[in-house]
């Protein structure tokens, strides 16, 4: 809002224009700044939405400034001179006192409607309002003066009493300037036996508006619920002057002063006989009392502001202490602060006005044993993003939201949450994985890098037919893993399968994950959408569990998806619950002692048909070795010259070891001898020697 | 008989002139092996009288051990030489590119967030989460926000196009819609509820709101915030701890200043402002001319708040605040676009 400099200063003696912003910035609200204009210097203040009713006109803000000042404030008395009688002139009728708690109106005769004197014209001018008339200036400049918004009606034009009112579905309005709005039954409006005249504190009608022709004018100066202002205002895209004063919830008490000054600057600039007496729907004073614990404020500011000074700065607000000789005072609020409505209130008004720099900054006293909030969980994700970026991998963030295109390859459609407002079509739906999100990296990286690892942590959503109690029950914390090479795979039967199978595998065991084990995607759906297999290569897809638990998967994108986000090499995704993760960490570690005595170190290979699995061979190795074997490597799988078609070698490296006595040649060669003895006994395995 | 005095003359010729290790080897069979004719002299010497035996035996001896130090020093020094030689012909080009491990980067929020994290843990504070899908009563109506307030409206907020939830609230059965959480202050009650004072808390996470992106605007971005609820915590703590935290973050004392503000939930609420980074407060385009950035707003928790979590507001007292990780990011690596963030590019992410 913007205030003139020279206006503020006829009602306080102001220091320079830099002083004064700062002096308000630091004790009431934001100057934003300020700029010469003639003689004039304007200043633009954000006045905070609790301090409209009181500060949203110059005198509010002169108010203030002069209890920061300290310097005595000049208001100037209005006068009037009455005739006649209000009553036999006008009356108001109010439907809905709720929505209208009070109605104030005046009734002039005889007014010169023409052009305002040069004084008004300047200031209204300078806080950036045209002038119209001096009957509606005069009530713009009345507004700007105490922040009470005011509306004059021609008298001739209007049909009998005026009637405030909710619309009726349909009903026709033309606004001041020609705008034709069709109403509906929730908006306020100001109206006449004959129809609508205004909408209610945001904008007057054209039917009954004050020109040049004008003789006899009714003054109103009023009240409105601000809900319905706020609504009508957004509605008709109509954030008038008088809409951002009503619906911040204005002061009802101000309004006979302010009808008072509105009439009394008629008068002086248009002439005119005022009607005795005004119309008051709702006379009735309201008296606001609440109740002040300065030690409780002293507690709360965590400063020793002494009790004299907080009564100085709550008497210059222009609020009336009673019984401050104990420790709960009595504080009778003054009308135009609608704002004060709460002990927590006088802190604020105490401890700006003391200066929030004069506040001491104070450690706080931690009582550590005290604070038992558990963060494990986010210690735990902290520990993971880490180790995977030490692993190579870069962590992106996606959006929370997709599109259709992303969701074509979804299995579960029915179980995405779509938004009711989204920005565009392309983000209209909750992600329901994360695989879409790495996906998108991999996509947008494959164009700069030959070779790409990415990662991310975050929400993914989705509903299924049950009730739910809370809203975390929609969303699901995650981890996925993207990794794509662009250069040739080597051999038959390579895949960038195995590159995330050896990070997960990694990150498990430097998690402490127990059991850890890639079993197959099983073929039924229905228990698996929720991951997503439709993602994935079917014969190149695996579930991660942790003994019976599920906790992901992993695999080769289905090449069909491949080309919905135009991925062109092969890459490997992986998703992981977080939380089910989290669940099967092992915190605790032990020590297991390491052997004193020599380790004996044996290679075996072994040739087998090409569909047989490693862990089918190397589960035969690991049964039959007994408890001397500590350790078994596969270190090569070979396919292709020197070996029968269809057939594959594996090679592995075993350590034999024992804690009580170094292990001879001979018992170890006996170990070797069962070991190939078993593999053999499979007619179609061999042993190579 | 052998001459010794001879043998050793040309022992010695042999050995200066062998030039490699495989003829010294040989010159070490030949002299001293186990058929040497040092060695088969030596033998013979049985056959001889005690005294010439003795005599005989003495200079033959002198002799194979000066005939062993020369063929082992000669061994040494062809031995280090052809090593030498050897060494030279594996020479590498020690400018071609070593074999790198990839190298992973974390996202520059995710590393600011966890230093502001860790600043936190050092004054005594947890990190809690809570959902981004958030009921209208967690985001709004606890918070103390109006009804009619404008930030809940479609053209801010990003709802749910889902049934509202029933939910229990002061003995009243109400309906809250779902919405897309617009602030981290949402957790504030979750919180509470559960929890008992005095705590500490700091609350990182998503928020989304219904902007149109440009440069400094985003649907989705990370906030912090932060509430400490205790019979002591006062605007002051808050004060120190808010100093401390910038400090840390911008690693050196910064200029801040703590000015009047309005927030629905904190009462009184503050916004302290640090001196412009950027022209170090002389006023410029990021602070608008006026020498500050509005970097945390605050304020004590207003009794409604606790009120909505159950609390009696007059057994409570604690303050609240909000740290823009985006935009404290932006500040402190120079980055001019909100957008990057969310880019998913890595030739911006691995800078960090």
């Amino acid at each position: 809002m913007k205030f003139s400099y020279n206006w503020l200063n006829e009602y306080v003696s102001l220091p320079r224009p830099n002083k004064v912003a700062e002096i308000l910035t630091m004790h009431s609200f934001e100057v934003e700044g300020f700029e010469k204009a003639g003689k004039d210097t304007i200043f633009s203040i954000d006045i905070l939405p609790n301090r409209i009713p009181d500060a949203s006109g110059h005198r509010g803000v002169a108010r203030e400034l002069s209890l920061l000042l300290k310097k005595p404030i000049k208001i100037p008395k209005f006068t009037i001179k009455e005739s006649g009688d209000v009553k036999k002139e006008i009356s108001v009728e109010i439907r809905v006192k709720k929505e209208c708690p009070r109605y104030t109106a005046r009734f002039m005769k005889n007014v010169k409607v023409g052009p305002s004197p040069k004084v008004i014209l300047e200031r209204l001018g300078a806080c950036g309002i045209n002038s119209i008339n001096n009957v509606v200036d005069a009530a713009n400049y009345v507004m700007l003066d105490t922040g009470q918004p005011h509306h004059a009606f021609d008298a001739d034009l209007v049909k009998g009493k005026i009637i405030v009112r909710m619309a009726k579905k349909g009903e026709k309005m033309v606004t001041l300037d020609n705008v034709s709005l069709k109403l509906d039954d929730s908006d306020l409006i100001i109206a006449d036996e004959s129809g609508p005249l205004g909408l209610a504190g945001i904008k007057g009608g054209k039917r009954a508006a004050v020109t040049e022709k004008t003789k006899n004018i009714i003054l109103e100066s009023a009240n409105f619920d601000p809900e319905f202002i706020q609504k009508t205002s957004k509605k008709y895209n109509l954030l008038t002057d008088a809409a951002v004063r009503f619906r911040a919830g204005l002061d009802r008490s101000i309004l006979p002063q302010s009808l008072d000054e509105f009439a009394s600057i008629v008068q002086e600039i248009a002439g005119g006989e005022v009607m005795r007496g005004f119309i008051d729907t709702n006379p009735k004073k309201i008296k606001r009392v609440l109740y002040f614990r300065p030690d409780k404020a002293r507690n709360v500011l965590g400063e020793n502001i002494s009790n004299a000074e907080m009564k100085n700065i709550m008497e210059g607000l222009g609020l009336i202490i009673r019984g401050n000789k104990s420790n709960k005072w009595q504080v009778e609020i003054p009308g135009v602060r609608t704002d004060l409505t709460l002990e927590e209130n006088l802190f604020e008004e105490v401890g700006r006005i003391y200066g929030y720099e004069n506040i001491k900054a104070r450690p706080p006293v931690i009582s550590l044993d005290k604070n038992e909030v558990s963060d494990e969980f986010e210690t735990f994700k902290k520990r993971i993003q880490e180790r995977i970026s030490n692993f190579g991998y870069s962590e992106v963030h996606g959006y929370s939201f997709v599109g259709e295109k992303e969701l074509e390859a979804t299995d579960d459609k029915k179980g995405v949450i779509k938004l009711e407002n989204p920005i565009r079509p392309e983000l209209a739906f909750l992600r329901p994985n994360l695989t879409i999100s790495v996906m998108q990296a991999l996509s947008k990286n494959l164009k700069h890098f030959s070779e790409v690892r990415v990662f991310e942590i975050g929400q993914v959503f989705s509903k299924n037919d049950k009730k739910i109690k809370d809203s975390s029950e929609l969303e699901d914390a995650r981890i996925a893993f993207g990794f794509s090479n662009k250069m040739k795979l080597r051999k038959k039967g390579d895949s960038p399968f195995f590159e995330l199978k050896g990070v997960i595998s990694s990150l498990f065991e430097s998690l402490g994950v127990a059991d850890v084990w890639f079993d197959d995607v099983p073929q039924d759906k229905i228990n698996f959408k929720k991951w997503n297999r439709e993602l994935l290569h079917p014969f190149r897809a695996a579930q991660i569990k942790s003994g019976d638990k599920l906790l992901g998967i992993i695999g080769e994108i289905h090449p069909r998806v491949m080309d919905i986000f135009e991925i062109k090499y092969p890459s490997s995704v992986s998703e992981i619950s977080l939380g089910a993760l989290f669940e099967t960490v092992r915190s605790e570690r032990e020590y297991k002692e390491i052997s004193k005595y020599p380790a004996v170190l044996r290679d075996i290979a072994v040739l087998v048909p090409s569909q047989v699995r490693v862990t089918e061979v190397s589960d035969v190795i690991e049964n039959t070795a007994g408890m001397l074997l500590r350790d078994s490597d596969l270190f090569d799988i070979y396919e292709g010259d020197e070996i029968p078609e269809n057939k594959k070698s594996l090679a592995f490296s075993l350590f034999f070891e024992s804690n009580e006595r170094t292990l001879s040649e001979k018992e170890v060669d006996e170990i070797m001898q069962k070991i190939t003895q078993t593999l053999e006994s499979n007619p179609e395995w061999e042993v190579r020697k | 008989m052998l001459d010794l005095e001879k043998l050793l003359q040309k022992a010695k010729n042999e050995i200066k002139e062998a030039a490699d290790l495989a003829k010294l080897r040989n010159l070490e069979i030949r002299y001293l092996g186990r058929n040497g004719e040092l060695t088969l002299f030596l033998r013979s010497l049985k056959d001889f009288a005690i005294e010439e035996r003795k005599k005989l035996g003495a200079s033959a001896n002198k002799i194979r051990d000066e005939l062993e130090s020369l063929i082992r020093e000669k061994i040494h020094t062809v031995g280090k030489k052809e090593i030498e030689e050897r060494l030279s012909t594996e020479k590498i080009d020690i400018t071609a590119p070593g074999r790198r491990l990839p190298k992973g980067h974390l996202h520059p929020v995710t590393i600011l967030r966890r230093d502001i994290e860790e600043i936190f843990r050092d004054l005594g504070f947890s990190s809690v989460g809570g959902p981004e899908i958030e009921l209208e009563w967690y985001n709004f109506d606890s918070l103390n926000i109006p009804k009619y307030h404008p930030a809940r409206d479609m053209q801010d907020t990003l709802w749910l196009k889902e049934k509202p939830i029933a939910i229990k609230r002061g003995g009243e059965n109400i309906l809250s819609r779902l919405l897309m959480r617009t602030q981290v202050t949402s957790i504030q009650v979750r919180f509470m509820e559960k929890n008992n004072p005095p705590f500490s808390i700091i609350m990182p996470g998503n928020v989304y709101r219904r902007e149109t992106p440009d440069a400094s605007h985003e649907i989705q971005f990370t906030q912090m915030d932060g509430i400490v609820v205790g019979p002591d915590a006062s605007l002051a703590n808050m004060k120190w701890v808010m100093d401390a935290v910038l400090r840390k973050i911008f690693g050196k004392k910064v200029a801040t200043r703590l000015r009047p503000s309005y927030f629905p939930f904190t009462e009184p609420s503050v916004e302290l402002d640090m001196e412009c980074f950027v022209c170090g407060g002389k006023g410029c385009s990021v602070c608008k001319r006026t020498g500050w950035v509005e970097i945390l707003p605050g304020g004590m928790v207003h009794p409604k708040v606790f009120e909505a979590a159950g609390m009696n507001p007059r057994d409570h007292q604690g303050y609240a605040f909000d740290l823009g990780i985006d935009r404290i990011c932006m500040m402190k690596y120079k980055i001019p676009d909100i957008r990057l963030f969310h880019s998913q590019d890595l030739r911006f992410i691995n800078q960090f």
